[in-house]
């Protein structure tokens, strides 16, 4: 079977573009599901997903359309994240299509994210169709956004389609450009197979589960296929396309898209990136892999209760599956006992991931402060990266520390430009330009420390904008800065997972709005706390948590002895998600108290 | 002290009375004004419920009734005395038995306290929460500090010995001073005992309301603290025994009926709202008046909430329940009534406890500490298991 009907194709949009909308509205006009079958939005399939309205998992979907021509194609559409901290996975997705649809809002023009994504989709060397959605909307300006996309991306628009996907126009249009414009997968139909993993997820019956897209070769059921990083070989027990439901074939010929079940026991041995091959027939080389994930946030989680460690070490892995972004390895805290330091893309992956441990394994998780990873130059001429502030060494053994730079580029409405310097000088920001994208909009780009950007930045840039901001960031590398460890004191008691690391100047702020906060979040016990922040020996804020107050005496009406009881099983329950550090009974929203504090 | 000796007695009778002629503010009790038409058709229902529960009952001796409301001196002596005589005619009564009743100062007289005295009736709870009269009118109560203090005088006249007042500490504008004030007249007056609460904001209660549109200002925790370090220390400056965390009695005059409730008797409550504990069963009657007064008329049980208290929930409670008096939590009853090795159930509970100096170790029983009758709710909750 040639390649020639064959399109792999994805979506690139910013948040609230329309992409999932648009990602139905194909499946619907292509017959894949009927009207009936159509659940809002059906590629995003974690709850999480639809509850954030975020994409996150890249997921695939085979649509059969008639063309103009008379003729079938299959159109396999690889659905991409559109959050800044995904970028990974956008790149993941990229790697298996030959072509883009670039979805710009009608009404709100190029946005950040939309920028860094389609660079991604030019480094893969993708074609591009630029659609303007959302042109029924009465703000909807096309001439305009055309422009933009011109001016500021550098693509030809002449040829975009003005398309409403929630209205269903312009649908037509698309599913003709994706035959016509983007090319055919090379047919290498006759070379050793090469599959490409581009995502993997874990089914209880089946295994671990490969999504691919064949390069090279075919896969076909009952097939000894090798994996070539492990050089594991296993035989394929179940091949799939989805349209979206799983539709089991015998074949994944050359340049399509599909899922592999070969009995994988060992979700290590299912890597997204890895290439599959034949035993019989292997390949010499793999295919090249894509970017790698970069770690950017770093937090311990640690069970609530210490019993739930090897669950919570069975859940991460089984994550680590889906989302090979995910990294972690077991650490211990003098604080919290056994758990784990996980390294994410940005502060939304450990949100998606805490709450998928919370929702989907059942665990109760106490998350440390988010650090960055440091570059630690030590005075005897050794270089530690410390990405847990419990580990910096002391400040005897350091000459100095290093930490991640990013290169923010926020575009946003010219009015808001002076807010935008205000937040980003506060946050230790180095000003490097400032372009006009069209009368109203500005691009502005500052260089950051990342480590101020995983605080509050974005809650802090979206209240200064009023939302109209939208943010990208990348690192461009490791720049000095005098940073120093601040520990933070329970009753005389240093915990470890309370420590950050923070700039020397901003030690004694932030010191004192963390121990205020703090002393907001730790109920009063039975004595006084005293709640320190320290440098090093000295002591740069304290708060005292007074010793808790009395019981109000109730009446006991007529032995109503039932109603007391409910009032103390109450209390016990509030007490349930507190951990006990030494004799202080701490909850767990205190470990992620610097998140909250104003400076 | 002998700490088996715990002065539970035999079983305990709850008769409620859910009428008042006006509703405090505070007030979330099963209690109704405006129901005056009600009196007799429920004095008459709950006559028959006392009667036809004996085939349940049995004929084990009671040693404690308790009139309790609402206001129970509502009801004419009349209708008082028929209900002491079914009392008397359905069941075993023990010679010595005690007999409360609750009463509103300003709404008896000296005759009529002379005739509850004359039905047998041997204690008396007056509801009177200050001797502030300011206080007593913001809380919607009917009497005066006057009244309030004439009623105790009247009642010792006609011969009661044993007295109680209600007080409340917390109310609105209330200062130290106030506590004050009420623990000098209260050591004025001939009363033996008295029960002491925080003044609490109950949803859907009037004061609820008032609260949430400011139109009432409570006053701060810190000194509904200090109001409660000083009514509890005055009390015991006047020889005031506090045997249980809100009760306090002179010269042993402590409530036997409310001692049945601590430390796990068994006590059978009648008439609408009332609660019983029969065995390992809590039960509820409808707290309801109208729907009271139906099922019975109709033969039925009026019961609409029933447990059944299985291990660890039976254990649980005795803990946290025996914890609350002077007499404290004895491992051996423990053992002897659950046939479970306390230590091996609470040996860390009680530890930690200890070490936090909420709990010391007695006599053969555990006690709160002054500081754990402070923060009684945490050490009790720590008894739960479950």
């Amino acid at each position: 079977m040639s390649t020639s009907h064959i399109r792999n194709f994805c979506i690139i949009a910013h948040i609230d573009h329309g992409k999932s909308t648009l990602a139905d509205r194909l499946i619907e006009e292509t017959g894949s599901l009927t009207k009936r079958e159509m659940q809002a939005q059906v590629l995003d399939s974690m709850d999480l997903e639809r509850e954030r309205g975020i994409t996150i998992k890249a997921q695939s979907v085979r649509l059969l359309h008639t063309a103009k021509d008379g003729q079938e194609y299959t159109l396999n559409l690889i659905d991409t994240p559109g959050h800044v901290d995904f970028s990974y996975e956008v790149s993941r997705s990229l790697a298996a299509c030959e072509g883009a649809l670039l979805v710009v809002d009608a009404a709100q023009g190029v946005e950040a994210q939309t920028l860094a994504n389609v660079y991604l989709a030019l480094e893969h060397d993708l074609e591009i169709i630029p659609v303007i959605n959302k042109i029924d909307l009465p703000s909807a300006d096309p001439e305009r956004v055309k422009r933009e996309i011109e001016d500021v991306i550098g693509l030809d628009a002449s040829d975009a389609i003005l398309a409403s996907a929630k209205s269903g126009i312009g649908i037509q249009d698309i599913l003709e450009a994706i035959v016509e414009k983007i090319p055919a997968p090379p047919d290498h139909s006759d070379k050793p197979a090469r599959a490409l993993i581009f995502d993997s997820r874990f089914d209880s019956y089946k295994g671990a589960i490969a999504y691919v897209r064949v390069q090279e070769g075919s896969l076909k059921v009952k097939d000894t296929i090798r994996m070539m990083h492990s050089s594991k070989d296993f035989e394929v027990t179940e091949l799939g396309v989805f349209t979206p439901h799983l539709l089991p074939v015998q074949e994944l010929p050359c340049g399509s898209v599909g899922c592999v079940a070969a009995s994988i026991k060992n979700v290590r041995d299912c890597r997204v990136g890895d290439t599959i091959t034949k035993a019989d027939n292997p390949a010499e080389e793999p295919l090249p892999g894509y970017r790698k994930a970069v770690s950017m946030v770093y937090c311990g989680l640690y069970p609530t209760d210490s019993k739930d460690y090897e669950n919570l070490r069975d859940a991460l892995e089984k994550l680590n599956l889906n989302d090979a972004a995910l990294e972690y390895e077991a650490e211990t805290s003098l604080a919290l006992g056994f758990g784990f330091r996980c390294g994410f893309l940005g502060l939304l992956h450990m949100d998606v991931i805490q709450e998928r441990l919370e929702r989907e394994y059942n665990l109760s998780l106490i998350t440390t402060a988010p650090s960055v990873n440091y570059k630690v130059y030590k005075t005897n001429g050794e270089v530690i990266e410390v990405d847990n502030p419990a580990k910096l060494p002391p400040p005897t053994e350091i000459d100095y520390v290093e930490e991640p730079y990013v290169k923010a580029t926020t575009i946003v409405p010219k009015d808001y430009v002076g807010a935008i310097m205000e937040l980003s000088q506060d946050k230790r920001g180095e000003y490097i330009s400032m372009e006009y994208i069209d009368e109203s909009r500005v691009s502005i780009v500052y260089h950051l420390p990342l480590g101020e950007i995983i605080y509050d930045y974005f809650d802090k840039l979206k209240s200064a904008t009023k939302g109209y901001a939208s943010l990208d960031y990348e690192l461009i590398g490791y720049q000095q800065s005098p940073m120093v460890k601040m520990d933070i004191l329970l009753n005389g008691d240093p915990v470890d997972a309370l420590s950050i690391i923070v700039h020397k100047d901003r030690a004694q702020l932030r010191g004192r709005a963390l121990a205020e906060k703090l002393k907001e979040l730790i109920p009063r016990q039975n004595f006084e706390i005293p709640i320190q922040a320290a440098v090093g020996t000295k002591i740069v804020a304290r708060e005292t948590v007074k010793a808790w107050r009395k019981d109000v005496l109730a009446k006991c009406y007529g032995g109503d002895i039932s109603r007391k009881r409910k009032l103390l099983e109450k209390q016990k329950e509030g007490k349930k998600r507190m951990k006990a550090v030494g004799s202080v009974e701490i909850p767990q929203e205190a470990f992620m108290a610097i998140l909250k504090v104003e400076n | 002290m002998d700490t088996t000796r715990i002065p539970v007695g035999d079983r305990g009778m709850y008769i409620h009375i859910p009428f008042c002629r006006q509703k405090c503010t505070y007030c979330d009790f099963p209690s109704y004004q405006g129901l005056e038409d009600y009196f007799d058709v429920y004095a008459y229902a709950l006559r028959q419920e006392i009667e036809s529960s004996q085939s349940l009952l049995g004929t084990d001796p009671f040693d404690t009734i308790y009139f309790g409301g609402g206001t129970p001196t509502v009801l004419s002596i009349k209708e008082l005395n028929r209900i002491l005589e079914t009392v008397y005619k359905t069941y075993t009564i023990s010679s010595d038995v005690e007999i409360t009743i609750e009463a509103n100062p300003g709404e008896v007289d000296t005759q009529y306290l002379r005739h509850l005295y004359e039905l047998g009736i041997n204690r008396i709870s007056f509801g009177v929460q200050t001797f502030r009269d300011d206080h007593l009118r913001v809380l919607h109560r009917t009497h005066t500090a006057k009244m309030a203090q004439q009623a105790v005088l009247d009642a010792h006249e006609v011969g009661f010995r044993n007295i109680s007042i209600d007080q409340i500490y917390g109310l609105p504008q209330q200062t130290l001073e106030d506590i004050a004030y009420n623990l000098e007249v209260i050591q004025s007056l001939p009363m033996n005992h008295i029960s002491i609460y925080g003044l609490q904001v109950e949803p859907s209660t009037l004061l609820h309301r008032q609260v949430t549109d400011h139109s009432v200002i409570l006053p701060s925790e810190d000194s509904c603290e200090q109001m409660y370090d000083y009514l509890v220390e005055g009390l015991e400056k006047q020889m005031f025994d506090r045997y249980e965390i809100a009760s306090f009695g002179k010269d042993g005059a402590f409530s036997r009926h409310n001692i049945k409730y601590w430390h796990g008797a068994d006590y059978i409550g009648f008439g609408a709202g009332a609660h019983s504990f029969v065995g390992n069963r809590r039960f509820q009657n409808t707290p309801y008046v109208v729907p009271y007064i139906h099922h019975i008329e109709m033969g039925e049980s009026p019961c609409v909430e029933e447990e059944i208290i299985t291990s660890p929930r039976d254990y649980e409670d005795f803990c946290f329940l025996a914890l609350r008096t002077k007499w404290g939590l004895v491992p051996s009853l423990f053992e002897s009534r659950f046939k479970l090795d306390f230590h091996n159930i609470y040996g860390s509970v009680i530890a930690d406890l200890m070490r936090k100096q909420l709990l010391v170790y007695e006599d053969d029983a555990y006690r709160l500490t002054k500081e754990g009758a402070k923060h009684g709710n945490y050490v009790f909750s720590q008894f739960l298991t479950s």
